[in-house]
């Protein structure tokens, strides 16, 4: 609660209380408008003016106006205010009524695009505009979310002529337009000088390939100044281009998706185009590479780029979204810097081909961080990883087919996967303390001892297991289970549950505990004996020598997410072991 | 408990949770650490400050906007003009406090006055004709001819039906 108390009288400042000397006005909200307050709305600086504005360019439903109308209105108070709100594309950008006459509209679109705006034109749908005039429950359109049709009516035309017109001053600009009308954005593409971000979307399924005489029609002179174009970061989506034209080459940020048959190109050429954009910082080429040759012959494609290495130093993202030959071709012949970001996403992948070694080969070349997570599902084989000391990465393998049919020459058996994945990233599985581990696909680590071995034995500094699912515990039921020691190599004594030393905390997720009926011990028993193993005290040797054998820790934590049939009662029992179980309920956790 | 002097040499002591509503205070307080020193608000007056202290005091414990919020599009896109009915009752003043109390909103830095006292004014402007505002605001016409001829032609294009 506060207290007022005053101190030093006399010491009041005297130009507040000069003004308060003077009787009170009476509230304009209450009565008289026209009298003169002291301080006024003249007192406000201008960026309070300007959110007051702003706070008036949506409808109220509450206190219903004209946006566009209150927008013109206090443009035209005073000098200032007019000042104040004609410098502000923004009102004006989300004050266009299509309502209104065509001039009007036109001039507020000039003031709405600044050099700074982000423009979208998509197409429209039938739900939205009838006739070409926007249906009543859609009286507005915000510029910022303009929808048009092309072939619409002659009003909706010149407007959309008007707003090419004015698009060209933008600085970032991002059409979304049916394939079939790429020819009327020639008028615009005829002068991208100003432009810095183009994203172009291609809707529907009309004619994709965004011809390059459109795209920079004006003439381009080749010389040794720098292209007048400010362009540095292109976003193709459903399109492509040939990228011929040396306007492309000083690109930073470079995102090409989905682009469809007809007009993708194989990643040979995508390396010569590549090998011209030394710049670039972000680049992200996803179903970029699907030509028909690649539908003809998959993996058979020829591909023959067998120049230098393309050297991209500023790289900080990759993306590389393609069939896994195209990605370990495009990855054989660019130069990653250590410290970028990188996402692979083979897809089709559909055999252990020599190229999924290759890939793997590059894989082991990476870094890998503190933070890994390996996934298995249905169709995909997923490994992140982050860390203070390594850019994050990733590797997904996706196939088309389910994991245990057979597909094209031989089946995909995700242990196989799995063995060769976690063997390419064992040097670095040392460094590694958090894990998370979740398949959602049966991988029978007691059939599969030597993978399961291989797979434990690197991660050294494990201390959170994370993401056991119920397949996941399965996989790593030896590890569990001392007694189950079935596939334990000959020259190696070590129990698996001596695997992890450093592990403390294990996090379970959609696991049911209890004694599933006739199928032997419960995962709680599995789960119990390998804690009761953990916290034993180390023995002394049989030759009565007092030696330390190095113990491996004692689990600490154990969480669970989801999960069913561990009661009080077992509980207290991993408790009484030192354990702690979060959360700390019955039944269902 | 917080001190806090006004312009006018007025004390107020409030609790630290009320005062740090005020983003301003709130840094203050965390650059000077525990400390009994009352903060001095040259530009708040004793008046402004109560009311201020009010607002802070009703609204305690609400969660305040995230600082990493995007501050343009913070400006420039949230537009609903709804004010709660209590908050109505709050800023119902006459409109020197009003501006008084914008003005200490943005200085005291307490974003959800600042709204509540700028959508207040934006519900007044709705709706009226310059001349309107004019009057309202006690604001003087000083366009030039030049200005006039052009919002005439303006009001053409607008008004051509």
């Amino acid at each position: 609660m506060a207290t007022r108390k005053k101190s030093g009288a006399g010491t009041r400042t005297s130009k507040r209380k000069t003004k308060k000397t003077s009787p009170p006005p009476p509230s304009p909200l209450k009565n008289s408008p026209t009298t003169a307050p002291i301080l006024t709305i003249s007192d406000l600086p201008n960026e309070l003016l300007l959110k007051i504005f702003a706070f008036n360019i949506e409808q109220d439903p509450n206190n219903p106006h004209e946006p566009s109308r209150t927008a013109r209105y206090t443009s035209q108070v005073c000098h200032r205010w007019r000042s104040v709100s004609i410098n502000c594309p923004e009102l004006w950008a989300a004050s266009v009524d299509f309502g209104d006459p065509v001039l009007w509209i036109d001039e507020v679109i000039k003031r709405a695009v600044p050099s700074k705006i982000t423009m979208i034109i998509p197409s429209v749908t039938e739900s939205i505009m009838k006739n070409g005039v926007p249906e009543a429950a859609h009286p507005r359109l915000r510029l910022g979310d303009l929808l048009m049709r092309w072939d619409c009516t002659i009003q909706l035309e010149t407007l959309l002529f008007q707003c090419i017109h004015h698009l060209s001053r933008c600085r970032e600009v991002a059409l979304k337009v049916p394939g079939g009308a790429w020819s009327r954005l020639n008028s615009f593409m005829q002068d991208l000088s100003n432009v810095e971000s183009l994203t172009l979307v291609r809707v529907g399924a009309e004619p994709p390939r965004l011809p390059e005489e459109l795209l920079f029609h004006a003439p381009i002179v080749i010389s040794d100044d720098p292209p007048p174009w400010k362009l540095r970061a292109l976003d193709l989506r459903g399109c492509g281009t040939r990228f011929r034209s040396p306007a492309f080459y000083q690109l930073e940020e470079l995102t090409v998706n989905d682009v469809p048959t007809d007009v993708a190109v194989d990643p040979d050429t995508w390396l010569d185009v590549l090998g011209k954009m030394k710049s670039l910082r972000r680049l992200e080429l996803a179903s970029a590479t699907l030509t028909r040759a690649y539908y003809l012959d998959s993996e058979n494609e020829e591909l023959r780029h067998r120049g230098p290495p393309i050297n991209l130093p500023h790289l900080e993202w990759l993306k590389l979204e393609a069939p896994l030959h195209h990605i370990n071709h495009l990855l054989s012949s660019i130069v990653v810097p250590a410290e970028c970001e990188v996402n692979l996403a083979g897809c089709g992948f559909s055999s252990l081909s020599p190229t999924f070694h290759s890939l793997l080969t590059w894989v082991d070349s990476r870094k890998i961080g503190n933070k890994l997570q390996v996934a298995v599902t249905s169709d995909s084989f997923i490994v992140r990883s982050s860390g203070s000391e390594a850019p994050p990465f990733e590797l997904s393998l996706r196939w088309n087919v389910p994991l245990m049919f057979a597909a094209h020459d031989r089946p995909i058996d995700p242990q196989d996967i799995f063995g060769a994945v976690t063997a390419a990233l064992a040097k670095s599985c040392g460094t590694v303390t958090n894990l998370d581990l979740t398949f959602s696909v049966p991988i029978d680590g007691a059939k599969q001892g030597a993978i399961l071995s291989k797979f434990l034995r690197p991660f050294s500094n494990l201390q959170r297991l994370g993401g056991v699912s119920s397949s996941t515990f399965t996989f790593l039921l030896p590890f569990f289970l001392p007694s189950l020691q079935l596939e334990k190599p000959k020259d190696d004594d070590t129990y698996m549950s001596d695997f992890l030393p450093a592990l403390e905390s294990i996090w379970f997720v959609g696991i049911d505990f209890r004694d599933p009926a006739g199928q032997g011990r419960s995962k709680y028993w599995a789960l119990l004996s390998f804690i009761h193993y953990r916290s034993r005290k180390p023995v002394a040797s049989s030759d009565n020598v007092e030696k330390e054998s190095p113990r491996p820790s004692p689990i600490f934590e154990v969480r669970l997410r989801n999960c069913f049939g561990m009661g009080e009662k077992q509980m207290e029992s991993l408790e009484n072991l030192g354990v702690q179980v979060l959360p700390r309920r019955f039944g269902r956790n | 408990m917080v001190l806090l002097v006004t312009s006018d040499n007025e004390q107020f002591n409030a609790d630290k949770d009320v005062v740090e509503r005020s983003v301003l205070i709130k840094n203050m307080l965390e650059d000077v650490g525990e400390s009994d020193q009352p903060i001095p608000l040259p530009n708040v007056s004793s008046s402004v400050l109560k009311k201020v202290l009010e607002y802070c005091e009703h609204h305690r414990g609400e969660p305040l906007p995230s600082a990493d919020a995007d501050q343009s599009q913070d400006e420039t896109r949230k537009r609903t003009t709804d004010i709660s009915e209590w908050d109505q009752k709050f800023i119902t003043v006459d409109q020197e406090m009003l501006f008084e109390i914008i003005l200490a909103a943005n200085y005291l830095d307490i974003k959800s006055l600042l709204d509540v006292g700028c959508k207040t004014v934006a519900n007044m402007i709705k709706g009226k004709t310059p001349e309107e505002i004019r009057k309202l605001f006690n604001i003087v016409n000083d366009f030039t001819p030049e200005e006039e001829a052009q919002i005439k032609k303006e009001n053409e294009w607008a008004e051509d039906r």
